[in-house]
């Protein structure tokens, strides 16, 4: 068959050339996957299926409400910078919802340093019936979900981090806050929802606090130790959620205040 | 490392030296970032295909069957990758700028053609666009292509006719 034009014209188009910054993230991500080959068991099959129902249900959600309030947004702009605007707002309505379900659950006088934040398989731990924790049905009934792989540089689903281990600048008082912390996003994400706040691009710590950040769950007794800030650029003090990247510079982290203090 | 065949380097790659592994993605980045480009036709798009598509591909290496061609496979990932991507735009919002003007390195006449060109691909259905991307933009044989979309020769034949046809069609709609 003969060529048309048009293949002509295609087959000579010009392709820009890659940046070499994403195919060093991209070695980087692929090498993590390759070593992240664990055997999966039926039951974690099982789990993961329950799981993905889940995050399904909240990505719907999500996109729901994003559609309903972006309604009338304009169809112009980068295709690449509409996916990160998308995916932020996936990022930052997660959180949202556990602040709601631990409001709730302060408002019915549980004291914030006995919340604690036991993944459904390990609720047997939770105090109090479940009463104490944010993700049983008794206590505060939030949905419990990873973020999906789509939000991180390594396209794996990682679950998020709760502590009060950290002082956010101009956030409350000088007291720890309690965060929901999530190290790993993607660059394009982060970078688009501090665009969205203002801000400039997520700027590295000052003092390698990942220790700090990652631990899960409340691990500070409240009031026993001197408390830790945040340290970052000054652009985000006074910042209740937004994007940092870590002291070595090898991660974007995503942080979101449940609770000031 | 660099004069290593495939099938050496993913060995190597899988009993987990990093170098290895590093020289094949290196050996086949800019080719499946070019075929992911001429998919989406933004830069920025096809570095994210990419990236997906090497991340599925670090997945399933242990489970590759030497005995078929790595590059072959490579190209069925991204175009899978790709047409995912197409779906998902597809599905989170229908107006959709395919295209990034600003990076396509060509004069602007050259650069708005080809923008109007991929639209128009991107309208037809995905076993076709396909086969014509494959086919016309890649250079690939129509052998070739059928053994990454998994289907018979004819069947690629068959689509890039009517592809053509589609094509020429709207092009002389528009005109």
């Amino acid at each position: 068959m003969d060529e048309t034009d048009f293949e002509k014209q295609l087959k000579s188009s010009k392709v820009p050339a890659a940046s070499h910054h994403a195919k060093d993230k991209t070695k980087q991500a692929a090498w993590e996957a390759l070593q992240n080959k664990p055997p999966r068991s039926i039951r974690h099959s099982n789990f993961a299926k329950a799981a993905s129902i889940i995050l399904i249900a909240g990505t719907l959600f999500s996109l729901l409400g994003y559609s309903a309030t972006q309604s009338t947004r304009s169809s112009g702009g980068d295709a690449g910078k509409e996916t990160n605007k998308i995916s932020s707002s996936q990022l930052t309505q997660y959180p949202a919802s556990i602040r709601t379900s631990i409001v709730r659950m302060l408002l019915r006088d549980i004291p914030m340093q006995k919340l604690e934040f036991y993944v459904p398989a390990e609720f047997e731990k939770c105090s109090n019936k479940g009463n104490y924790c944010v993700f049983h049905p008794q206590g505060g009934g939030a949905t419990y979900a990873k973020a999906p792989g789509i939000l991180m540089a390594n396209g794996q689903e990682k679950a998020w981090a709760y502590n009060i281990e950290l002082n956010l600048k101009e956030v409350g008082s000088e007291d720890p806050d309690l965060v929901a912390y999530l190290s790993g996003v993607s660059q394009g994400i982060c970078e688009s929802i501090n665009e969205e706040l203002g801000l400039g691009k997520p700027l590295p710590l000052t003092e390698d606090q990942s220790a700090l950040y990652n631990t899960n769950w409340i691990t500070r007794q409240v009031g026993t130790k001197e408390p830790s800030t945040l340290a970052t650029n000054p652009e985000i003090s006074g910042q209740p959620f937004g994007c940092f990247l870590s002291h070595d510079q090898k991660e974007y982290v995503y942080y979101h205040v449940l609770i000031e203090r | 490392m660099e004069e290593l065949k495939d099938a050496e380097l993913i060995s190597l790659a899988l009993s987990g030296n990093k170098a290895a592994f590093d020289t094949l993605i290196e050996r086949y980045y800019d080719m499946m970032y070019c075929l992911a480009y001429k998919w989406c036709g933004s830069k920025e798009d096809a570095e994210d295909i990419a990236h997906n598509a090497f991340i599925k591909i670090a997945t399933h290496l242990p489970k590759f069957k030497q005995d078929s061609s790595f590059k072959t496979w490579l190209y069925r990932v991204v175009v899978n990758t790709a047409n995912d991507w197409h779906r998902k735009k597809k599905r989170r919002y229908l107006f959709l700028k395919t295209v990034d003007s600003a990076t396509a390195s060509q004069t602007p006449q050259e650069d708005l053609k080809t923008q109007e060109l991929l639209r128009l691909i991107n309208t037809l259905p995905e076993g076709e666009r396909d086969a014509i991307l494959l086919v016309s933009a890649i250079g690939l044989s129509h052998k070739e292509a059928s053994e990454i979309l998994g289907c018979k020769e004819s069947t690629v034949s068959w689509r890039i006719h009517e592809a053509r046809k589609k094509l020429s069609g709207m092009m002389s709609k528009e005109a």
